[in-house]
C-alpha cells in the first residue's frame, strides 16, 4: 500500500504531509507511532529502530515521547473533557494539582477554557475535534502527530489551533508531523511534502 | 413559488445539569425548491443542530418546522421516519457506516427502502469508490470511508440532501470529483442540498451562504453565478 | 431488508462469543428440560401403563391365615370390583455366588399368570408348571443383579428344609416394580427378591393349604378406598387380618410415586431455574448490545427505518439465539432422554420405560423458548424504541460518579478499575449477576450430590449400627436372641419388635410401624434434628418428626394406635420426642411398651446382631441354613448394592446437573467477559495508543472484571444456598425428607469451578485484548 517512503525528521521540524485520499497518510502515522508495523524497511524514532522494541517498550515510547490527534478523535465518552485531556498527564505520573491547572491552559489554548466539566456527547463536532488536540498536547511531546486536526473546524478556529500546534512544537524543539488537505493549513509548517503512490516528494 | 422548508422561531436548547446551552436561538429560515445553500459558521455555532431539525431526526425545543405539509416540529415519531424514509438524505459529520457492512451494503441499505434509487455500484462510482465496494469500513482510510458516506446519501435519489461538512476529509481533487456528484443531484433531480462547510472555498458552488453564530443566522448571502465544482480550489 | 438481515448474520457471526454463549445457556436449559421432562412423562406413562394392562390392585390386606371361601366374601363387599387372594411367604436363600443369605418373598400365582389382579409380566421363559413345588419365576432385577436366568438354580429353607428351586422365568409384577426388603429402606436386588411359585406349593410351604394370608382387591369405579378398608378390615379380623390399606400405603407404589415426584422436580424446576437464567443471559446480551450499538441504531433510524423495523432486527438477534440454543439443546435433551431412560431401566422395573419425543414434549419446549425469547428480548426492544435517533448518535448520558472521590486512598490502577465500574453499573451488575447465578447453580448441583451422600452415610454408618438384620417369620419369645447369640462370630444381639399400626391423633390417621426396641440397645441409633440421639423414654413413644408433620402431631401430644395384628387393640401413647431420620414414618417405645400395648407376651418379630468381620462368611453360611428366619439384611451388602444403582442411575442424572450448571457458569461468566470486551474495544484501543501498555489495558478490563468476581461470589453463596434450600424443600416426599447440608467443600468446590471458569474467561478475553489490531478497532467504531 505505502512504498517507497523516505523521511528524515530532525528536533524542532514541523513538516506537513498532504495527498489524495486513501493514499496512505494515516498509514504513515500509524507506523511512526508504532501502533502498525511496516512490511519492509525501518522507522526509528529518538534514534530507537522501533522494529527492534517490543510492544511495551513501543509504548512507553508512546507514552512519554508522542502525542496523537485521531482522524476520528476518539474522546472517551464517559470522562468529562477535562480527564480526557488530563489522560496523558496521568499516566506519566504527573502531581494532581500541576496536572489540573496544564489541562486548564491547554482547554483554554483550543478555546475550550469553560468546557472542562461537560461530557463529550454535549460537544459539537469541531469541539471534540479540539478536545483531542488539547490530549495530543497537554504533556508536551517529543513528537506530535497530527491527522487531519481541522477538518471540522471553521477558518478561525483553525488556524488558532493550528498556531498553538506550531508552537507546541517548535517552541520546545519537539518534531511535528501535519497531515491534511488543507494547504492553508499545510502552510503553516516548515515544509510541506506530498504523499502519492510514488512516494514522498517535498512539494514543489 | 412556495418554499419548501419553513422554519420559524426555532429554538433547540440542552439541558446540561443546570446549564441551558441554547444551541439554536430563534432561527426563520425557508429553503426554496432546487436550492443549493452553504452553511459556514465557528465551531459550536449550531450548523448540525439545524441539520438534524431539518432531517427530521430531531424536534427544536421551540419554534415551528415544515417541510411541504410535514410538520417536522411536532411530528410523532412514525411521521417523521416516513419523511427521512421517503425524501432525506443524509452525510452525517461522522460517517456512520455499519462496521459489518460492506461499503455497497451500506450503500443498499439505503436504496433498500428508497423509491427510485440508482444502483450502489453507480452511487459509488460516482464518488470513485466503485472499486472499493466490498471492503469494510475498517478497510477503508478516512476519506474513503467519508465518500461512501456520501455515495449512500445520494444513491436513494432524495428529495433533500443534507450533509455534514462532507468533505472535511478529502483531499481537494477528491473533494471536486464529490461535490460535483452533489452538484449533479441538485441539477438533475432538483434535489434541495444543504452542505455545512467550514471550507469558504465551497461556498461559492451554493445559491445562498448562510453564516451561523451562536445558535443564529447571521449572514445570508446569495451568489450572482454558482460555481461550478472543479473551479474551487483549496 | 436483505441488507438488515445481512447486518443480522454479520453480526451474529462478529459477536459470536456472545452469541454463542447465551445460546449455550439456552440450549442447556432446553437440554435438561426435554431431558428430565420426558424422562419424567416417560416414567408417569411407564407406570400408568403397567398399571393398567397388569390391574394394579387398589387395596392391600394380609391376615394370619383365612380360608379360601373369604375371597368370596371380600368380593361381596360393596365398592369391590375385583379380589385376587394368595398365599406370601419370605424365605432365606443360597444363591449361587453370593455368599450372604438372600431374602425372597414367595408368591403364590395359577399357572397361566392371568389374575384378576396384579399380573405377572413374563420377561423370559415360562410360568411354574402346575403343582411344582421346585419351579419358580424370579423378578427381573432380583434375577439381573444375581445373574439369573431360565434354568438357574437357587436353594431355600422352605417349611424347614433346603429345597432346590429351578428358574424357569423372568417376571414383572407391578406390585414389586420397586423391590424393597420389609424394614430396609432402599432396594438391594442382590439380597431380596421375588419368586412367583404354585399357589399350591406356596401354600404348603407355609402352611397353609386352602387358606391364603394376603389379599389384593380393585376398586369399583368410583367406590370409595376407605369404605373398602372398613369393610376388609371387618372380615379379615377373624383371620388375623393386619389392616388393610390402599395404594397410598403400598411400600413399591410409595416410593415408585415418591421418586416420579421427584424427578417432576427436576424434570420442571430445575429447568425453570436454567431457564430464568438463560432468559437473564440473553436480555442482558442483547441491552448491551443495543448499548453498544447506539450509533448504528440512530443511524439506521436516520436513514428512515422505522422504530418497529429497528425493533424486529434486534428481536431478530434474540430469536437467533433462542432458535439455536433451542435446537442444539433440544437434540441433546433428546439425546440425555433416551440416555437416562436407558439407565433408569436398570432402576425402575417397569415392562417398557421409553423416551418419546411426543407433541406435548415439543410444546413444552417451545412454549418455554417462546417466554425465554420474549423475557430476553423485551427489554432490548423497548430500549431501541425508546431511543431517538438523533440521542442515539450521542454517546449515552453517563451516570453520575462521584465514588472517586471517595476513594483517593486507593492507587490509581485500581482507582480506574473503580471508575469504570460505576460508569456503567447496569453492565457491571449484569456481569456480577451472572457470575453469581453460575455459582449459585454449581452449589446446587453440588448439593444434590451432598445430599445423596448424606442421606446414605446417616441411614448406613450413624443410624444402623448393626452388621446383619434378621427378620423372623412368627413371633418368636425372647430367649432367640441367646440362640442367635451363639451364632459364628456374633458379639451384639438385640431383639426388636415390629408391629404394623394405624396412628390416629384428632382426624388425621397413617398407616404405620412401631418399633419395640430393646433397653439398652445401640445398633440403631434415633437421631434428632441435629444429630444428636434421643433416648428412649420408659414410657411412650418417639415418633419420625415427618409422621408428626403429617398428621400435625407436636411432642408432648398424645395419639392412638392401633395395632394391626388382628387384635385391632388401641393404646395411647404420649409423644416423648422427635425423630428426625431422612426415610420413613415410624413409631419407636421401648420393647416393653409394645409388649403391653399388644396383650400377648414379650415377643420378638426380629434382630439386629453385631459380629466379628472375620467371622462373617461363617455366620451368613450358618443363617442361610437357619429355619424360622423371614429375611436377613446386611447393612454393608445393602449399602453396596445400593449405591451401585444409585451409581448408574441418580449419580448420572446428578452429574448431569452439575455438568449443566458448569456449562451455564462458563457460559456466563465468558459472555460477561466478551460483552465487556466488546463493549470496551474501542476505549481499550484509544487508551492503548496514548500509551497504555498491553499489560495495563488486559489489567483494566481484567482487573473490573476479577473485582465483579470477587463481589459476586459471596452473593453467588448465598444465593446458592438459598436455591439448595428451597430445592431440599420440593424434594422431600412423605417418605423421604431430602436433607438441606451445605458443607464448606461443596462451597468451596463451587467457588473454585467457577473462578476456574472466570480464570479461563479472563485468560481468553486478555489474550484477545493483547492481539488487538489497534487500528481495525478504531476504525470500525460501532
Ligand atoms: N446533547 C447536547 N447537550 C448539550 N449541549 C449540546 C448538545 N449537542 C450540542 N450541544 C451544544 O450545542 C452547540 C451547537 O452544537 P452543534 O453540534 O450544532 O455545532 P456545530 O455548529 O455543528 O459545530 P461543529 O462545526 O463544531 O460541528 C455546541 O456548543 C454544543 O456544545
Ligand atoms: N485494513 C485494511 N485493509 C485493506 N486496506 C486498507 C486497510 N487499512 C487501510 N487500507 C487502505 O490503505 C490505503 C491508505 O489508507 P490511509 O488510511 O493511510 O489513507 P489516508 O492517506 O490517511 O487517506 P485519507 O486522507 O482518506 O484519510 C487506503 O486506500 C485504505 O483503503
Ligand atoms: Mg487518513
Ligand atoms: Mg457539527
Amino acid at each position: 500500500m505505502l512504498a517507497d517512503v523516505e523521511l528524515d525528521l530532525s528536533a524542532g521540524e514541523y513538516v506537513a504531509i498532504m495527498g489524495e485520499s486513501g493514499t496512505g497518510k494515516s498509514t504513515l502515522l500509524n507506523l511512526v507511532a508504532g501502533l502498525d508495523r511496516p512490511d519492509a524497511g525501518t522507522i526509528a524514532v529518538g534514534g530507537a529502530d522501533l522494529a527492534a522494541l517490543d510492544d511495551d517498550a513501543l509504548t512507553v515510547l508512546r507514552r512519554e515521547r508522542m502525542g496523537f490527534v485521531f482522524q476520528a478523535f476518539h474522546v472517551l465518552p464517559y470522562l468529562t473533557v477535562a480527564q480526557n485531556v488530563a489522560l496523558p498527564l496521568a499516566l506519566v505520573g504527573t502531581p494532581a494539582g500541576e496536572r489540573d491547572a496544564r489541562v486548564q491552559a491547554m482547554l483554554a489554548a483550543v478555546g475550550l477554557g469553560e468546557r472542562g466539566p461537560s461530557m463529550p456527547r454535549e460537544l459539537s463536532g469541531g469541539e471534540l475535534q479540539r478536545v483531542a488536540i488539547a490530549r495530543a498536547l497537554v504533556h508536551s511531546p517529543m513528537l506530535v502527530l497530527a491527522d487531519e486536526p481541522t477538518g471540522n473546524l471553521d477558518p478561525d478556529t483553525a488556524s488558532a489551533v493550528l498556531a498553538l500546534l506550531r508552537e507546541q512544537v517548535k517552541g520546545r524543539g519537539a518534531a511535528g508531523i501535519l497531515v491534511t488537505h488543507s494547504l492553508a493549513a499545510a502552510g503553516t509548517a516548515d515544509r510541506i511534502l506530498v504523499l502519492s503512490r510514488g512516494g514522498l516528494r517535498e512539494r514543489a | 413559488m412556495q418554499p419548501v422548508f419553513r422554519m420559524q422561531d426555532v429554538a433547540r436548547t440542552y439541558r446540561v445539569g443546570d446549564v441551558e446551552v441554547r444551541a439554536l436561538d430563534g432561527v426563520d429560515l425557508a429553503l426554496w425548491p432546487g436550492e443549493f445553500v452553504v452553511l459556514l459558521g465557528p465551531s459550536g455555532s449550531g450548523k448540525s443542530t439545524l441539520l438534524n431539525l431539518l432531517g427530521g431526526l430531531d424536534t427544536p425545543t421551540r419554534g415551528s418546522v415544515w417541510y411541504e405539509d410535514h410538520d417536522l416540529a411536532t411530528g410523532d415519531d412514525a411521521s417523521l421516519t416516513r419523511y427521512r424514509r421517503e425524501h432525506v438524505g443524509f452525510v452525517f459529520q461522522f460517517f456512520n457506516l455499519l462496521p459489518s457492512l460492506t461499503a455497497e451494503e451500506n450503500v443498499a441499505l439505503v436504496t433498500e427502502i428508497a423509491a427510485s434509487p440508482m444502483p450502489p455500484r453507480e452511487a459509488l462510482a460516482l464518488v470513485g469508490m466503485a472499486g472499493r465496494a466490498t471492503h469494510f469500513p475498517a478497510q477503508l482510510s478516512g476519506g474513503e470511508q467519508q465518500r461512501v458516506a456520501i455515495a449512500r446519501a445520494i444513491a436513494k435519489r432524495p428529495d433533500v440532501l443534507l450533509c455534514d461538512e462532507p468533505t472535511g476529509s478529502l483531499d481537494a481533487a477528491t473533494g471536486r470529483l464529490v461535490l460535483a456528484a452533489l452538484a449533479r443531484a441538485n441539477r438533475e433531480l432538483g434535489t434541495i442540498t444543504a452542505v455545512i462547510t467550514h471550507n469558504a472555498a465551497i461556498a461559492a458552488m451554493g445559491d445562498r451562504v448562510l453564516r451561523m453564530s451562536s445558535g443564529r443566522v447571521v449572514e445570508e448571502r446569495r451568489n450572482a453565478v454558482r460555481a461550478s465544482a472543479d473551479e474551487l480550489a483549496w | 431488508m436483505r441488507t438488515l438481515r445481512r447486518v443480522l448474520v454479520r453480526d451474529l457471526v462478529r459477536l459470536g462469543a456472545q452469541a454463542a454463549t447465551a445460546a449455550l445457556v439456552v440450549a442447556c436449559g432446553v437440554a435438561v428440560l426435554a431431558g428430565m421432562f420426558g424422562t419424567w412423562q416417560a416414567l408417569e406413562r411407564a407406570q400408568r401403563e403397567f398399571y393398567a394392562g397388569a390391574r394394579f390392585a387398589d387395596v392391600f390386606a394380609s391376615a394370619t391365615r383365612a380360608p379360601l371361601a373369604v375371597e368370596r366374601e371380600l368380593a361381596a363387599v360393596a365398592g369391590v370390583a375385583a379380589v385376587h387372594a394368595r398365599v406370601v411367604l419370605d424365605v432365606v436363600l443360597d444363591v449361587a455366588g453370593v455368599a450372604e443369605p438372600v431374602t425372597a418373598r414367595l408368591v403364590g400365582v395359577r399357572a397361566d399368570g392371568r389374575h384378576a389382579l396384579n399380573a405377572v409380566v413374563l420377561r423370559a421363559g415360562r410360568m411354574p408348571a402346575p403343582r411344582s413345588a421346585s419351579e419358580a419365576v424370579a423378578s427381573e432385577a432380583f434375577a439381573q443383579a444375581n445373574a439369573l436366568a431360565p434354568g438357574s438354580e437357587v436353594r431355600a429353607v422352605i417349611a424347614g428344609r433346603l429345597q432346590r428351586v429351578t428358574i424357569v422365568g423372568i417376571g414383572l409384577s407391578p406390585e414389586f416394580i420397586y423391590e424393597i426388603a420389609p424394614g430396609s429402606v432402599v432396594p438391594d436386588p442382590r439380597h431380596f427378591g421375588i419368586l412367583w411359585m404354585d399357589e399350591h406349593a406356596v401354600a404348603s410351604a407355609a402352611g397353609r393349604e386352602g387358606a391364603f394370608n394376603d389379599v389384593a382387591i380393585a376398586l369399583a369405579p368410583g367406590a370409595r378406598a376407605d369404605g373398602v378398608i372398613a369393610a376388609v378390615d371387618g372380615v379379615l379380623a377373624r383371620y388375623g387380618g393386619r389392616g388393610a390399606f390402599a395404594r397410598d400405603d403400598h411400600a413399591s407404589h410409595r416410593y415408585i410415586s415418591d421418586e416420579i415426584a421427584q424427578n417432576r422436580v427436576s424434570a420442571t424446576w430445575l429447568p425453570a431455574v436454567f431457564f430464568a437464567v438463560a432468559a437473564f443471559l440473553v436480555a442482558v446480551t442483547l441491552v448491551r448490545l443495543t448499548a453498544l450499538q447506539r450509533m448504528q441504531i440512530g443511524t439506521l433510524r436516520a436513514f428512515g427505518y422505522t422504530r418497529g423495523e429497528v425493533v424486529r432486527h434486534y428481536v431478530a438477534f434474540a430469536a437467533a439465539i433462542v432458535a439455536a440454543g433451542g435446537a442444539a439443546g433440544f437434540l441433546a435433551g433428546a439425546w440425555l432422554g433416551f440416555a437416562l431412560t436407558r439407565l433408569y431401566r436398570d432402576y425402575y422395573h417397569f415392562p417398557s420405560l421409553d423416551f418419546a419425543v411426543d407433541a406435548r414434549l415439543a410444546a413444552v419446549v417451545a412454549g418455554a423458548l417462546l417466554v425465554v425469547g420474549v423475557a430476553g428480548a423485551a427489554g432490548a426492544a423497548v430500549r431501541v424504541a425508546r431511543l431517538a435517533p438523533a440521542e442515539a448518535m450521542r454517546a449515552p448520558v453517563p451516570p453520575a460518579y462521584r465514588a472517586g472521590r471517595l476513594l483517593p486512598a486507593l492507587p490509581a490502577s485500581l482507582r480506574m478499575i473503580a471508575r469504570g465500574i460505576a460508569r456503567r453499573p447496569l453492565a457491571a451488575a449484569a456481569s456480577a449477576v451472572g457470575f453469581a447465578v453460575g455459582l449459585a447453580l454449581l452449589v446446587v448441583g453440588f448439593y444434590f450430590r451432598d445430599a445423596l451422600e448424606v442421606l446414605l452415610h446417616t441411614q448406613f454408618e450413624v443410624i444402623q449400627r448393626e452388621d446383619v438384620e434378621v427378620a423372623f417369620r412368627e413371633g418368636v419369645g425372647p430367649q432367640a436372641v441367646h440362640a442367635l447369640a451363639r451364632m459364628p462370630g456374633v458379639t451384639r444381639v438385640e431383639g426388636e419388635r415390629v408391629e404394623p399400626i394405624r396412628v390416629l391423633s384428632g382426624h388425621r390417621s397413617k398407616r404405620t410401624v412401631l418399633v419395640g426396641v430393646a433397653p439398652g440397645a445401640e445398633l440403631r441409633r434415633l437421631l434428632d434434628r441435629s444429630g444428636r440421639s434421643v433416648a428412649l423414654p420408659l414410657d411412650g413413644a418417639l415418633m419420625s418428626a415427618q409422621l408428626a408433620r403429617l398428621i400435625a402431631v407436636r411432642p408432648g401430644d398424645e395419639v392412638d394406635a392401633t395395632l394391626l395384628d388382628g387384635t385391632q387393640r388401641t393404646v395411647r401413647l404420649r409423644v416423648a420426642g422427635l425423630v428426625d431420620d431422612w426415610t420413613g414414618t415410624a413409631l419407636w417405645a421401648d420393647i416393653a411398651v409394645v409388649d403391653r400395648a399388644s396383650g400377648i407376651g414379650p415377643r420378638l418379630t426380629g434382630a439386629r446382631l453385631r459380629a466379628d468381620p472375620g467371622a462373617l462368611p461363617a455366620l451368613y453360611a450358618a443363617l442361610k441354613e437357619t429355619p424360622g428366619l423371614a429375611g436377613v439384611s446386611l447393612r454393608e451388602a445393602n449399602l453396596a448394592t445400593f449405591r451401585a444403582i444409585l451409581d448408574r442411575s441418580f449419580a448420572v442424572s446428578v452429574a448431569i446437573d452439575i455438568a449443566f450448571a458448569g456449562l451455564i457458569a462458563f457460559g456466563l461468566v465468558y459472555n460477561g467477559a466478551r460483552v465487556a470486551l466488546a463493549e470496551r474495544a474501542t476505549e481499550l484501543a484509544t487508551l492503548r495508543v496514548l500509551g497504555f501498555t498491553r499489560g495495563e489495558t488486559a489489567g483494566l478490563l481484567l482487573g473490573e472484571q476479577a473485582t465483579l468476581t470477587l463481589v459476586a461470589v459471596p452473593l453467588g453463596l448465598a444465593l446458592g444456598t438459598g436455591l439448595a434450600a428451597w430445592f431440599a424443600a420440593r424434594l422431600s416426599t412423605d417418605l423421604y425428607r431430602v436433607p438441606f447440608v451445605m458443607t464448606g467443600a461443596t462451597l468451596g468446590l463451587a467457588v473454585a469451578v467457577t473462578l476456574a471458569c472466570a480464570i479461563v474467561s479472563g485468560a481468553l478475553v486478555g489474550w484477545r485484548v493483547r492481539r488487538f489490531d489497534l487500528i481495525a478497532v478504531l476504525k470500525a467504531r460501532e
